[in-house]
């Protein structure tokens, strides 16, 4: 250590605020560096000077100025302070030391700082979510078109089921499931196509489609659930379509019954 | 008297087995192309009774009962077929018990009986029943009239699956690890299941079972469902 930075200790030394590692450190310097013993007598001398200095006794002036001021500040504060807390407070914190005051501004900086990008990351964090989304549900969408042409009828099921998870279900989809109840060659997943699109049925474009379909049905297992699902809908549109139905030769007995009694409940 | 019943009845069970093993006049063994690996099996008759079966071997064995009866295989896909549709044929065919995929579909005359496969199973039923037992895999299967029962040794776990039919019956027995989410539905009918459903019983009623997965869909107009947790 030089002796510039042992000599920067004096005061902590004097004031015996040093630790007894540096303590010892620095008497055994002072022991060898003469130079340093002649500062260190000098700022022993200017403290010493400081410490016995006596304590001014304030005069009455003083006093009474002292008295008047806190009185004058008391009045200001009193008038100032409840209805303009806020104000109050800011002016106080103007009236601060400098460095408190720059401190105060780096702050409030640093907040406008972090708020503007915390903002601004969470509006692209938002937009990336809600773009992932939509990607997401075009996957989707795609992935259910495709599966919806598998030859397995497993597979086109797990595509009609999809669209239970999905949020928005778009044109494409319920022409696509439209398409599949109308054409599928297997009778469940045309079952189950039925019931995916009912739980759509408050979307026009499905209520039409479904309507349209009635007469298209040829196997008793559709068009037995088609009844129900129409019931369900309360969809008096669906009448017309179940008497043309009704007409149709080999009509399974069961369908007929069922028929009857759906356009009984519908008028 | 009673030794003369035992006779009789011996007799005509010796001579029925007699007339079927005459009439199976066709037995066709088909090589897969790719042994071990995933085949396909198609079959689909107008009137036909179906029975197929795993077995350990390698061949798909076809054999018909009747005159008609075709088989090719192409690229481990066998397709069994009919010159003449209006004509009742029984088939029973050996299938080895790797995984597979089957679609067999008949009209009327015959049920359709599925023993001891694993893979994937579309059964189409119209006037007649279905069976299958001991099935590792995933089954989709629908009649119009007639029973339909069937007991997985496992289940696909990724795969929905559904079972319907206007009228008669629907038994399936599921592991008790099954893992779905079941929607089910009768009209003129009971329900009885050990996976427990809520919903109004004259509506469609669900269930989560093993805390829910693909759906399995279950319907029947006029008859009953039971649903069974093999433990």
């Amino acid at each position: 250590m030089k002796c510039e930075e042992y000599r920067n200790q004096f005061a902590d030394w004097y004031m015996e605020r040093l630790d007894a590692a540096k303590k010892a450190e620095l008497e055994g310097h002072l022991d060898t560096c003469a130079d340093c013993r002649e500062a260190l007598a000098a700022t022993q001398f200017v403290l010493d000077s400081i410490s016995n200095l006596p304590d001014p006794e304030p005069s009455a002036r003083v006093r009474a100025d002292f008295r008047t001021m806190l009185d004058e500040f008391k009045a200001v504060e009193e008038k100032n302070v409840p209805p303009n807390g806020f104000w109050g407070q800011l002016k106080r914190s103007w009236a601060l030391q400098p460095r408190f005051s720059l401190a105060y501004s780096l702050m409030v900086l640093l907040v406008c700082v972090s708020v503007v990008f915390l903002i601004s990351r969470d509006s692209k964090q938002e937009a990336d979510v809600r773009d992932l989304r939509a990607q997401l549900n075009e996957l989707k969408q795609t992935k259910l078109l495709a599966l919806l042409d598998n030859p397995l009828a497993s597979e086109r099921m797990k595509a009609v089921n999809y669209t239970g998870e999905m949020k928005h279900v778009d044109g494409r989809v319920i022409n696509a499931l439209l398409t599949t109840l109308n054409n599928d060659p297997n009778d469940n997943v045309r079952l189950s196509t039925l019931e995916a699109l009912a739980a759509l049925g408050n979307q026009p474009e499905v209520r039409t489609g479904l309507i349209k379909s009635i007469t298209m049905q040829n196997s008793p297992v559709i068009q037995l659930a088609i009844a129900d699902v129409m019931l369900k809908l309360q969809e008096k549109r669906s009448v017309g379509s179940f008497k043309a139905l009704l007409k149709q030769k080999d009509l399974d007995n069961e369908v007929k019954r069922k028929l009857k009694e759906t356009i009984t409940k519908l008028i | 008297m009673r030794d003369m019943k035992r006779v009789c009845l011996a007799l005509i069970a010796l001579l029925s087995a007699f007339r079927l093993a005459a009439q199976t006049d066709r037995q066709l063994v088909m090589k897969l192309d790719d042994p071990g690996k995933p085949f396909t099996l198609n079959v689909n008759i107008g009137r036909a009774a179906i029975n197929v079966s795993g077995y350990e071997g390698k061949d798909v064995i076809v054999e018909a009962n009747a005159e008609g009866i075709t088989a090719t295989e192409k690229n481990n896909e066998v397709t069994v077929l009919s010159s003449n549709r209006k004509a009742f044929v029984r088939l029973d065919i050996k299938v080895p018990k790797t995984m597979g995929i089957f679609k067999l579909s008949s009209l009327n005359g015959g049920t359709i009986i599925v023993n001891d496969v694993t893979g994937n199973l579309e059964l189409q039923n119209k006037s007649g029943g279905i069976s299958a037992f001991n099935i590792s895999g995933t089954v989709i299967a629908g009649t119009l009239s007639g029973k339909i029962n069937v007991s997985f040794k496992n289940v696909d776990p990724g795969s929905p699956m559904a079972f319907s039919t206007v009228s008669g019956a629907i038994d399936v027995t599921f592991p008790a690890s099954l893992k779905a989410n079941l929607k089910v539905k009768q009209d003129n009918g009971r329900v009885y299941s050990d996976f427990p459903l809520t919903g109004d019983p004259t509506d469609w009623r669900y269930g989560k079972a093993g805390g829910g997965g693909p759906e399995i869909l279950i319907k029947i107009t006029t008859g009953s469902i039971h649903i069974y947790k093999r433990e």
